[in-house]
């Protein structure tokens, strides 16, 4: 999408140019502001524009020459470094077949960048192998480095790097990065440190690392969304960053909705226990949340029948839709008659919730639904039942036409 | 559509990731097939209405348009019978049963290992 | 005429402490705009968009597509839209009454079916008469609705809309593949943002291939290519620099992403203006603050949506009238915001900036031109002066389009040319040579119209959501058309 590189120099450039504009136009307002108040003086009008006109002309010239030189060297460098990085691709993957020899010493940003491409691409023992060399060939620690010092913009190129590396030993810097005071760094690194995390293999570190990053969102109040984000990007470490999370000492409520969305999303059905205290919670999101992952996880536990049927008359228009569709999991005569009652329900939300729930519960379902789309007191509850009666004929005749 | 006559196919693979594009031209012609690569949906109808390929690998993430569309449209609108295999990124369970139920040989996620999609080309091929 | 004389002097004075004023403001915005859009292209990671498409985290979103008249059109960006690279999203068209075939071609490419639907009526707008679902698309969904304007047209779209996150976008735009899935990328980095605006960039002189913008060409007119120099001035320095200080007004109407129980709190889109996005930005903000909520609403480079702009002269400055009109009927409604600290940076400094800027920009200029003239006529005016500051107002304007122009080059896709990238750069001196003064007139006209016409915006609308400028162009407004 963007060039990422020069853009510094063009920042610079350009505040050179608006400083050089700035000093004679700031020198203009000033004498002409005092003329407006009666203190003639100072240099005549004529002199000050002129030495204006001069800054701004020098400014432009500066300006544009970079933006032109830069729009010709930039296609033809682009079109060196694709050439180069595809040769390396084809020699990293003749090296790792054996039929080259690996290059000595360090190698170039183009190696580098080849080498964490196909670390992406490749799976297995390549994979594997890929990483020794990163290391080997000191890419990690350089990367290391820069992702700690430096300018914003490089910092966040090398943690996109290591994102892409996974190397387990990068862990520590990137947790590290995830306390950093500016946003930007603090969420790359989280991001980063949960894709690295995934494929730490041994259970005692992955644990450790687990703590640490989650320790690190906590302190750093990182969003809902991005720690959800990082549950999912955990992958088989999700479980122990999620029980971190919830074991947390009083853990803010969007760290909770986003680890029981997590349990949900990662279908992790070991956790279906420890999501039952949260359907009660007090805090109206983690209590939704506690809904959806029980949704999701296409199981309700014996001991939160009755969290879900109290959920379906709560107060909260939201509540009740995600109760509605987790209904569908109670015992199905109990489904049957609470979902068909909430076809009634003042949001159009939950009876729609209502309806689809009744149409995934098959001929059971649909059948109910045929008869409150006759008999249901509520007009309303009529409508929605055959209005999702027709989406079904719908989808039949859109999946015979194609 | 040109009959595949043992080992040598030509295959066509769409794949928008240049890494991919690069190694997966490297694993298939060390093996010793003939392959085309192309970058989207559009140039792959292009390629395609040539018409002289033996098995499509396609990815679903496309710049232009849904892998799985164009698959679709391979299978039931050109009756196309060579095989298709899905190399994708994609790893849900929903998408791997949609991607089967549209008529793929098979499904393999990304990140891959060469020497196994060479092996899974080889079963496509000798069906 | 001494009197006259000192008026002339006075005012003169005053003319150039203004322009001088605004060139620093504006040239500090720059700069803090190009700084946004630096941090922000590093943001967004190719493995991170991976990610969100791989892993299924992402908020789905309801595209909202306002249509009349546009039976030329509507086909190929309905296709443009449902083949956009987002996991789960569906597309709203709203049909604004059309009288031509708009719904027709819709039915017949692709398959529509009336479906008797039932649906939150939360917004109030004109009736509805069908609601339409495809045989073919499973996520598109046509509303045929009475005549009652481009802002009525959205609100019934967003009544009819599934997901938590609605996207009003013109019909004659073409999405970036990934704009939504940047865009997004807003929401879920923080809980508190509650629209995102995307960068608009013209269509003019691009080639299309397969319902994307392909490689880019100027277009043969100064016209359009001089609006391609604004659209990126305004942009890439303008709305990133007030986004980046927390006080962005303005979301173009053309492309934005609002999250639709912020949307529905405020009441919904306001029918009575022809500046309806911009209004919309403003109450979020008013409503917001009010309220004690925390909310931020951010301009965000990467999403970006193409549009068409008009190629004449005429309908670009019937455009820029009614975006004018816009600006002041949105600036008056909302004046209790003007240097109220309640409403923080956009009440101390934003809103007023606009008030003095933007509304009466314009009417400066022309005053001063007219002064200039009487000046020239009684002999009194000092040539050197003149030229002098005519110099200096058409240099710094060119250095402000160069930089956007550099911002242009860092995208991928850019007028890689070396005559196009020429042409850019002539392009930001023709701007100041006639075209530039065309415009604030216009808009200096449109200032005094706003409260006459006001009355027959009742009338405006029923002409049509793209009647009013002929090459059916787009309802963006530009942060500065300096």
């Amino acid at each position: 999408m963007w060039r990422r590189y020069g853009d510094v120099t063009f920042a610079i450039i350009f505040a050179v140019a608006i400083s050089l504009e700035a000093i004679p136009l700031s020198f203009l307002t000033w004498t002409l502001a005092a003329r407006l108040f009666g203190h003639p003086g100072g240099a005549g009008l004529g002199s000050i524009l002129l030495g204006a006109v001069g800054a701004a002309a020098a400014a432009l010239i500066l300006v544009t020459t970079y933006v032109l030189t830069y729009a010709h060297m930039s296609a033809r460098h682009e079109r060196t470094r694709a050439e180069e990085r595809q040769a390396w691709v084809g020699r990293w993957l003749d090296i790792l077949s054996g039929s080259e020899p690996e290059p000595a010493g360090t190698l170039d940003p183009e190696g580098v960048e080849a080498l964490l491409a196909l670390r992406e691409t490749l799976r297995g023992s390549e994979s594997t192998r890929i990483a020794e060399l990163l290391e080997r060939h000191g890419a990690i620690r350089r990367l290391e480095r820069s992702a700690g010092h430096g300018r914003v913009g490089g910092r966040l190129d090398a943690i996109v790097a290591l994102s892409n590396a996974r190397i387990p030993s990068a862990l520590l810097t990137l947790v590290n990065g995830v306390y950093d005071s500016n946003q930007l760094i603090s969420v790359a690194s989280a991001r980063a440190a949960a894709r690295t995390l995934a494929r730490v293999e041994d259970l005692f570190d992955r644990d450790r690392g687990a703590t640490a990053l989650a320790r690190a969102m906590e302190a750093q109040e990182l969003p809902y969304g991005i720690v959800e984000e990082v549950v999912v990007l955990s992958e088989h470490a999700a479980s122990s960053l999620i029980a971190v999370l919830l074991l947390h000492d009083r853990p803010r409520a969007p760290t909770v909705r986003a680890a029981i969305d997590g349990i949900g999303r990662l279908k992790l059905l070991s956790f279906a226990e420890e999501v039952v205290p949260f359907l009660g919670h007090a805090d109206d999101e983690v209590r939704a949340a506690a809904l959806r992952a029980v949704s999701r996880l296409g199981f309700l536990p014996e001991s939160s029948h009755g969290h879900v049927i109290s959920a379906l008359t709560d107060e909260v228009d939201f509540i009740r839709i995600h109760a509605t569709a987790a209904a569908r999991l109670l015992p199905l005569p109990q489904a049957l008659a609470l979902l068909t009652e909430r076809l009634g329900d003042r949001s159009w939300w939950v009876r729609r919730a209502a309806a689809d729930a009744l149409v995934s519960l098959g001929p059971a379902g649909l059948a109910h639904l045929g008869r409150a789309a006759r008999e249901h007191p509520d007009r309303f509850a009529r409508d929605m039942a055959e209005q999702a009666l027709r989406d079904q004929v719908s989808n039949l005749v859109r999946a015979v036409v194609g | 559509m040109r009959a595949w006559k043992g080992d040598m196919a030509t295959i066509l693979a769409i794949e928008d990731d240049w890494t991919v594009r690069t190694v997966l031209e490297h694993t298939l012609t060390s093996a010793g097939h003939a392959v085309d690569v192309v970058r989207g949906v559009s140039d792959a109808r292009r390629s395609l209405a040539d018409g002289k390929y033996d098995m499509v690998l396609l990815d679903l993430n496309l710049p232009d348009g849904n892998g799985l569309d164009l698959l679709r449209d391979i299978r039931r609108d050109q009756g196309a019978t060579f095989p298709v295999l899905v190399l994708s990124g994609m790893r849900q369970e929903e998408a791997v049963v949609r991607g089967l139920e549209l008529g793929a040989d098979d499904y393999v996620t990304k990140p891959f290992s060469p020497p196994e999609l060479l092996a899974r080309v080889g079963r496509c091929l000798g069906r | 005429m001494n009197v006259l004389e000192a008026v002339l002097r006075f005012f003169e004075v005053c003319a150039i402490v203004y322009f001088a004023v605004l060139s620093l403001l504006y040239s500090g915005f720059a700069f803090i705009g190009l700084r946004a859009v630096i941090l922000e292209s590093r943001q967004t990671s190719d493995t991170e968009l991976r990610d969100l498409l791989e892993r299924d985290v992402f908020k789905p979103v309801s595209i909202i597509v306002p249509a009349f008249n546009e039976e030329g059109s509507i086909v190929a960006a309905v296709r443009s839209f449902i083949t956009l690279h987002y996991p789960k999203f569906e597309v709203i068209v709203v049909s604004d009454g059309s009288t031509d075939g708009t719904m027709d071609r819709l039915i017949e490419a692709f398959a529509l079916v009336e479906e008797p639907r039932v649906w939150a009526r939360t917004l109030p707008t004109q009736p509805v008469i069908r609601v339409m679902r495809s045989l073919r698309e499973p996520g598109l969904v046509v509303a045929e609705k009475e005549n009652g304007g481009k802002a009525d047209a959205v609100n019934a779209g967003i009544n009819l809309a599934r997901y938590p996150l609605v996207a009003p976008v013109d019909s004659d735009c073409l999405l970036d593949a990934q704009a939504i899935l940047r865009a997004t990328r807003n929401f879920v980095k923080d809980d508190t943002v509650i629209a995102v605006g995307g960068t608009v960039r013209p269509l003019n002189g691009a080639t299309i291939v397969d319902g994307r913008p392909g490689e880019l060409h100027m277009p043969r007119r100064w016209v359009e290519r001089l609006q391609i120099v604004e659209y990126a001035r305004a942009f890439f320095l303008g709305r990133a620099g007030w986004s980046r200080m927390g006080a962005l007004l303005i979301i173009s109407g053309a492309f934005g992403i609002f999250r639709r129980d912020a949307v529905l709190k405020v009441g919904g889109l306001w029918t009575q203006t022809v500046g309806e996005d911009m209004e919309l930005v403003m109450r979020l903000h008013k409503e917001f603050a009010r309220a004690g909520l925390p909310h931020r609403i951010v301009f965000s480079p990467d999403p970006i949506c193409w549009t068409e702009v008009p190629a004449d002269l005429g309908s670009l400055l019937k455009q820029r009238s009614r975006w004018h009109r816009g600006l002041w009927t949105n600036l008056w409604r909302h004046k209790d915001m003007l240097g109220n600290p309640r409403y923080g940076r956009l009440g101390m400094f934003a809103v007023p900036y606009f008030w003095l800027f933007e509304g009466l920009g314009p009417v400066v200029e022309v005053l001063g031109f007219i002064s200039l003239l009487v000046s020239a006529a009684l002999g009194i005016l000092d040539m050197e002066v003149f030229w002098l500051f005519l110099s200096l107002a058409v240099l710094h304007g060119m250095v402000l389009s160069q930089v956007a122009a550099g911002v242009e080059a860092m995208l991928l896709q850019r007028y890689s040319s070396a005559s196009d990238r020429f042409i850019l750069f002539a392009a930001s001196l023709v701007e100041f040579l006639g075209f530039h003064q065309l415009v604030a007139l216009e808009r200096f006209f449109a200032t005094f119209q706003t409260g006459r016409r006001r009355r027959d915006w009742g009338v405006i609308p029923r002409a049509g959501i793209h009647s009013v400028s002929v090459s059916g162009s787009s309802h963006v407004r530009q942060h500065s058309d300096r």
